[in-house]
């Protein structure tokens, strides 16, 4: 299951890199490239979070959203949930 | 019988696609629970599902069908322009996947090949194998790490301090020393031998007087 906390991730990183995040009235996030252009959305509760999670960042990636690699810190707070 | 990941690209045949259409074609695939997004390279879209299936080529053909028959129903006339099924792991590790390649300084080329820093600069300049940088920035050169791990698995390393070449003026010094060292030695045996053949000779002419 997807933690909430790595879709917004995802939205703070697109954010950073000049895209546009819309919550329309049902709650979904939108998802704009910088030049406007509408790309994909999130519902807000979905129903297998996990997948549609990889399918936003799929469709996110091939529109142009560069995926850096995990930093170490990051590594080092994935290792130490791993032994916890 | 599995579950794939099957993606469908629906290519329109207009000019372009305004985000009004795209976005009421993503709200109806809900329906279906499918995801659409914006085609990269041209007015279009992928639709995304999962079906299940015995085979990659059946769940492919399943999609197909059903995103072919939805789409007769719309105004959005075009044609289904690719078609690909998944295994849901390998689609997984797919969109876990980072565009932008793992980079390393000075500082972490060290790091990996266990040396110093110096020593870093010091190779990508004198070792003809040591991977050539992908950009320079400010604080010095950037490889790939994979590059650096690479070079870490063929380097010889020659630990301690590499053997002093030899100057060629002394070695040139040294051989013609040894030749003239050589020659007297030589030299001497010959006086040595001319002395010992002139003894002989006095002793022979003595005893020769003796028995006259």
């Amino acid at each position: 299951m997807a933690d909430e906390d790595d879709i917004e991730k995802l939205i703070a990183w697109a954010v950073a890199n000049g895209w546009t995040i819309r919550v329309d009235n049902k709650g979904y996030r939108r998802f704009y490239e910088p030049n406007g252009e509408f790309v994909v959305k999130y519902p807000n509760t979905p129903s297998r979070s996990r997948r549609r999670y990889l399918d936003v960042k799929t469709a996110l990636k091939r529109n142009g959203l560069e995926i850096p690699p995990p930093s170490k810190a990051e590594l080092r707070r994935r290792a130490r949930t791993e032994d916890t | 019988m599995a579950e794939w990941r099957v993606e469908v690209l629906w290519r329109l045949d207009a000019d372009s696609l305004d985000n009004g259409t795209l976005v009421a074609v993503a709200d109806a695939a809900d329906e279906k629970d499918w995801l659409v997004s914006r085609w990269e390279d041209g007015p279009g879209f992928y639709v995304t599902g999962y079906v299940e299936a015995t085979t990659a080529a059946e769940a492919a053909a399943l999609l197909h069908d059903q995103v072919s028959t939805w789409m007769e129903g719309t105004a959005l006339v075009g044609c289904l322009a690719s078609v690909e099924a998944l295994q849901l792991d390998i689609a997984e590790i797919r969109a876990n996947k980072p565009t932008v390649p793992e980079l390393a300084s000075a500082a972490d080329a060290a790091e990996i090949l266990e040396i110093s820093r110096q020593r870093v600069h010091q190779l990508a300049t004198s070792n003809p194998r040591f991977p050539k940088p992908v950009t320079r920035v400010a604080t010095g050169p950037l490889w790939t790490k994979d590059s650096i791990r690479w070079f870490n698995s063929v380097w010889e390393r020659r630990p301690g301090r590499p053997a002093k070449p030899e100057h060629p003026r002394v070695r040139k010094a040294t051989r013609s020393a040894v030749t003239s060292i050589r020659a007297a030695a030589g030299y001497g045996r010959r006086m040595a031998d001319d002395k010992a053949s002139e003894s002989k000779a006095l002793h022979q002419s003595m005893a020769d007087k003796r028995t006259k």
